[in-house]
């Protein structure tokens, strides 16, 4: 039984701890080993535990490590543990599926071109994605980049439903990730790197 | 700090650095509301200005004080400004001159760092409070007034963020647990922005101010309805622990669900976890294995309720096990099982 009175944990780690022990994160373990879970729908679910507050952020800038964000969270000491469970569980769910992502989800139609292919190879060979075109610890403005500059190469106009249904992810959300991307002066180095990479 | 500055020196630089051109001699000598509206213009262009990151009402605290709430110098190179046989050495205008810049420095600190102050002295507002509390909650009308109306828009978004998190912490204190998540995470729907700290936000001073005021209002205003429809303070947290958020209105089926929890929990769960062997200073997974077993059995009585609550009274898809208003819920009965029940009079 996880207690939720702060006082009974010395520190977030320690909460941590508990929570991978917890009864709710093994019943979730267990939706996500199931292989014949719809591990987009999982993802989904995940991000929306997540929510758009600022554990999202953090979880965003560490690109997507639990444990530094539940550390800056219980640091502020404004949420309640209930609702940081809740997210956690949504983090270490996201965590799961990308250590464990194998084979390529769904490819959308318009990415399944042998041009496509050879852009999606070189930012696999690049680190940026992993095999199955996964983002490799991006972070969301860098995923919007991606999505863009790519979807600019094969000249597709439906950029962020393609990409949200190639990564999981709602395609208002990664479009809103490219407002905040055009804010950003390290974007510019990073459309930089883009450019490099697809020549 | 250098360590061989005199006050003179120290005093010098912090004139040329934070308040060239701010006739500082001249307002040492002024009094009353004119020496304290002076003192806002001047805090309010320090909290705007920024000194890299951080506004530079921050960097004129940080040259006094610790971050610390209160006035907490430093152990190693304090100001000369605050040694009293360095300021033997300042001259009367001089020490004028210091005089005028600590009062200012002292609500730099508060309001950039985000500790609650004295608002008649700040502000001129009256204070009411019988024990003369500085109250930093919407109940304070004349506080809202100024912070609607005021032209020192940086200070009053300083000060509502202040506000937040003084009911962030009202709210953690009394378990009013979507309260305190409502204001933890706020989000503007205007602005369709995160209301962060007033030096990380795009949010105009305003809109910035409004959106804290409305949302601590709303959950004022829904509190004191619940208290005027007689609900327990314990059955209005239940019905808003269903909805997983604090509603706009209290609904007659989602209170029937929340009265049968409330009864549940009066007549079997309240002080049930404090078993027999059970030890106050041991984790769960250390209390001896009947303990645990008790304390399990307990639990899932409760979470048999809820189920059975939300198969009668409520629509598919509210309280699922793994969502936010179950786990408030569960909170809930753990606080009401240690025996945390009923405390009407400490109602918020």
């Amino acid at each position: 039984m996880m207690s939720n009175n702060r006082g009974d944990y010395a520190s977030a780690s320690e909460w941590l701890s508990v929570l991978r022990k917890d009864g709710l994160w093994l019943s979730q373990l267990q939706q996500l080993q199931d292989p014949s879970a719809d591990a987009g729908a999982l993802r989904a679910a995940a991000i929306r535990k997540i929510g758009q507050g600022e554990t999202f952020e953090f979880w965003d800038s560490y690109q997507h490590q639990v444990d530094p964000v539940v550390m800056e969270v219980w640091e502020i000491s404004e949420l309640t543990l209930p609702k940081l469970k809740i997210q956690t569980i949504g983090m270490l769910s996201i965590e799961w599926l990308e250590q464990h992502a194998c084979g390529v989800r769904e490819v959308p139609e318009k990415l399944n071109t042998n041009e496509a292919k050879e852009v999606m190879a070189d930012l696999v060979d690049a680190g940026l994605l992993k095999e199955n075109w996964q983002p490799n610890g991006l972070s969301g403005t860098e995923r919007a980049l991606v999505a863009k500059t790519v979807c600019e190469q094969l000249e597709i106009n439906e950029v962020w439903q393609v990409f949200g249904q190639l990564w999981g992810e709602k395609p208002e959300t990664l479009r809103s990730y490219l407002n905040k991307a055009l804010d950003q002066k390290k974007s510019l180095k990073f459309q930089d790197r883009l450019k490099n990479i697809l020549g | 700090m250098s360590e061989t500055r005199t006050a003179c020196q120290e005093l010098a630089y912090i004139e040329r650095r934070l308040f060239k051109g701010a006739s500082l001699d001249k307002a040492s000598r002024l009094k009353g509301e004119e020496r304290r509206i002076y003192k806002l213009a001047q805090v309010e262009r320090l909290l705007k200005e920024k000194h890299g990151s951080s506004p530079l009402a921050m960097y004129l605290s940080d040259m006094f004080w610790t971050a610390d709430e209160g006035r907490v110098q430093y152990d190693e190179n304090p100001s000369p400004l605050l040694s009293l046989v360095q300021q033997q050495t300042l001259t009367d205008r001089e020490m004028r001159r210091l005089r005028l810049i600590l009062e200012i420095a002292g609500l730099c600190h508060d309001l950039s760092l985000h500790f609650t102050f004295d608002l008649t002295e700040a502000f001129g507002i009256k204070n009411n409070h019988p024990l003369g509390y500085n109250i930093f909650d919407v109940s304070n009308k004349q506080l809202v007034e100024w912070l609607n109306t005021t032209e020192y828009g940086h200070v009053a978004m300083h000060t509502a963020y202040i506000m937040k998190k003084f009911a962030i912490n009202v709210y953690a204190n009394g378990h009013y647990l979507p309260a305190q998540d409502e204001l933890a995470e706020l989000y503007s729907a205007e602005y369709r922005e995160l209301v962060r700290q007033p030096n990380n936000t795009d949010i105009p001073p305003r809109g910035y101010v409004k959106t804290i005021l409305d949302a601590m209002l709303d959950i004022e205003r829904h509190w004191q309805r619940g208290m005027r429809l007689k609900l327990k303070p314990d059955l209005i947290m239940l019905h808003d622990e269903i909805y997983g958020v604090v509603p706009h209105q209290y609904d007659k089926g989602v209170l029937q669900a929340a009265q049968e929890l409330f009864d549940y929990m009066d007549s079997e769960l309240c002080g049930r976890l404090v078993v027999k062997g059970y030890n106050k200073d041991l984790p769960w997974d250390e209390q001896p294995e009947s303990v645990q077993h008790a304390q399990s059995d307990v639990m899932n009585g409760f979470v048999a309720k809820v189920r059975e609550v939300r198969s009668k009274y409520l629509a598919e898809g509210w309280i699922a096990d793994d969502s936010l208003a179950f786990m408030y819920l569960m909170a809930h009965a753990e606080r009401c099982g240690y025996g945390f029940w009923r405390e009407e009079d400490d109602a918020l």
